[in-house]
């Protein structure tokens, strides 16, 4: 079988196209002796540029999920494939760069750097790709302008507001162009308008530069707005 | 790197109270090491009973204070018979305490050609008495008289000229020495000499002159014979304790400062272990993370040295003439040496290092998820 057929083979397959593919995904943790199943079973692929979302009540496993798929964890069992890495046989010297390249993460406690402002923290990203110092900053600098944080930039997080901050974040998540954005549960420690205006934001992102999205939340009101919906319960997968 | 120098800059200027106060932690595990070191260090430079075991001691038997004892011319007779074969030299000394600037100070009295050759005494400065109202001292005799060579030291009432400086091969009491005749007249007869110092014959058997003397009925009624370096070591328990106490002070001087500096790095870098968390997950490296953590420790480190030895120096130099420490009559000189200080510098930034490492590695071992969830 020469090359050209082999890759034909491997792009008919089911979720060859898919920015996620995930076979048979589990996650289980040891806790003393007891065997504890965070995830079991979990069949899905997304597709890029897509808005989608993780629902379920809480210790569901919604967040394992995202960590998985973000390189910040690895399954037990299974096979994951995000943007064309197989995560699950990968080693941390090739997830550091994986996550560097293709992922932007925010989280429900924003989780920006406290002794960094505002502009700081969206370059680090840039910083990590090897970017120089005042390229990173310009490019930083025009996405707190896209956040409307413009002239927040040099404030510190603590002297920015739960809303302000987790936009810093989605700045910082979106800023090198990844090939997902994972977002935690990004409304929960938000008031209302602050959660929408957050979700409005990445749904900008979405639509503008086609960026893809998966979303953890147990706010079943805001799954109207994606393309998609991963249901889960009890660390298994109920599509809706 | 351009992240790691902005990261740096950022958490001084940010957690300056908290970064202070691991520099404070490490500077206190400084200054400890390098004073404890330095005491130990100047303890055990204090030699104990050089090798003289050619001399024989004769004393009074059972006496805890030489300057209790008294020595009898019929000993000095029976030692004075074996010579030229067995002894080739017995030299009667007067020993005395005397109280100088409220410090101890030994008074050795010996004829004066013995103190070369049987007494082992060498000339540092000056030259040795060569008429009456003359001296020679030791070095720590002359911290304690404030004064060395031409001055002028009270002894019992007469006053005495210090024309020489002279170094003891053994312990390093701080003695004045005088001749033999010069005391005799000073103290008068009645307590007459302490002991004798008896020179064994060369190609003599030391052990075949002590069996002799102790065989003397002059000598074993009332006297007890010993090897001269063994003598001065029973002398000198208190001394060799303290030199256990020096070295036992080295050690935990080390131990302090090994796992003082290792500890204020791993706990520090236990409480940053959410933020390498967010690092890691924002796609920084291990290699970048431990090398932003090891420019951190290593700069607080040395900072913390830094502050360390200086507030070590201040405090050995602020030291007045009335705090100095004597161990039988000896000055104790607190040097802080710069070997002392290189090896504070290298344990400090090794085991910083070492901290830095380990605490990474254990760090790093855990997945990016954990340390967001610490």
């Amino acid at each position: 079988m020469n090359s050209e057929q082999k890759s034909s083979l491997l792009e008919n397959r089911p979720g060859a196209n898919a920015l996620v593919s995930a076979r048979d995904l589990g996650r289980t943790y040891r806790r003393g002796q007891e065997e504890v199943i965070a995830l079991q079973g979990l069949t899905f692929d997304l597709d890029p540029g897509s808005f989608s979302f993780v629902v379920g009540p809480s210790g569901c496993g919604k967040s394992t999920l995202l960590h998985l798929l973000g390189g910040i964890d690895q399954p037990t069992s299974g096979t994951l494939t995000v943007s064309g890495v197989q995560l699950d046989i990968a080693d941390e010297s090739s997830l550091a760069p994986f996550r560097r390249d293709h992922i932007g993460f925010v989280f429900q406690f924003y989780n920006l750097l406290p002794a960094l402002n505002a502009v700081e923290n969206v370059a680090m990203p840039l910083l990590a790709r090897g970017w120089g110092r005042r390229a990173a900053m310009v490019r930083a600098a025009e996405l707190l302008e896209e956040v409307s944080l413009a002239h927040r930039s040099q404030h510190k997080p603590a002297e920015l507001s739960g809303g302000e901050q987790q936009r810093v974040a989605i700045a910082r998540a979106v800023v090198g162009e990844p090939s997902i954005v994972l977002a935690d549960e990004p409304t929960g420690d938000l008031d209302t308008k602050s959660g929408l205006s957050v979700m409005e934001l990445m749904l900008d992102f979405n639509r503008r530069l086609n960026m893809t999205f998966l979303i953890a939340t147990h706010n079943q009101s805001l799954c109207s707005l994606g393309d998609r919906l991963l249901n889960l319960d009890n660390g298994r997968l109920r599509e809706a | 790197m351009a992240a790691i120098i902005i990261l740096i800059l950022s958490e001084l200027r940010h957690d300056w109270r908290r970064i202070g106060l691991n520099i404070i932690a490490i500077a206190t595990v400084v200054f400890a090491f390098l004073l404890l070191f330095t005491l130990g260090d100047t303890l055990g430079s204090l030699t104990i009973g050089a090798d003289i075991s050619r001399n024989l001691v004769v004393i009074e038997g059972d006496i805890v204070d030489p300057s209790d004892a008294t020595l009898d011319k019929s000993a000095i007779q029976a030692a004075e018979e074996l010579t030229p074969n067995l002894v080739s030299n017995v030299s009667p000394m007067i020993y005395r305490h005397l109280r100088i600037n409220d410090k101890l100070v030994q008074l050795r009295a010996a004829e004066l050609e013995d103190w070369l050759g049987i007494h082992h005494l060498s000339l540092a400065d000056g030259r040795l008495p060569d008429g009456p109202g003359e001296v020679a001292i030791t070095r720590g005799a002359a911290s304690i008289l404030g004064g060395d060579l031409d001055s002028n030291v009270t002894i019992f009432g007469s006053d005495f000229r210090v024309v020489g400086l002279v170094e003891p091969s053994g312990t390093p009491f701080a003695s004045i020495w005088i001749d033999l005749d010069q005391a005799v007249a000073l103290y008068g007869p009645t307590r007459g000499y302490q002991f004798m110092l008896v020179e064994v014959a060369v190609g003599a058997d030391g052990d075949v002159v002590k069996s002799a003397l102790e065989a003397d009925p002059r000598i074993n009624s009332q006297y007890q014979v010993f090897f001269e370096d063994k003598y001065t070591r029973r002398n000198t328990q208190a001394m060799k304790d303290l030199q256990g106490i020096a070295q036992a002070l080295s050690i935990i001087s080390l131990l302090a400062i090994i796992l003082g500096t290792y500890n204020a790095t791993s706990l520090q870098l236990s409480e940053k272990e959410r933020q390498l968390g967010i690092l890691r997950a924002i796609g920084f490296g291990y290699q970048t993370v431990y090398r932003l953590q090891l420019v951190q420790t290593l700069f607080q480190s040395l900072a913390g040295f830094i502050i360390g030895l200086i507030a070590a120096t201040i405090f050995l130099v602020s030291r007045g003439p009335s705090d100095q420490l004597f161990i039988f009559g000896w000055p104790l000189i607190f040097d802080l040496t710069l070997s002392t200080v290189l090896m504070g510098l290298i344990f400090t930034l090794l085991f910083a290092w070492l901290g830095t490492l380990l605490a990474t590695r254990r760090m790093l071992a855990s997945s990016p998820a954990t340390a967001l969830r610490a």
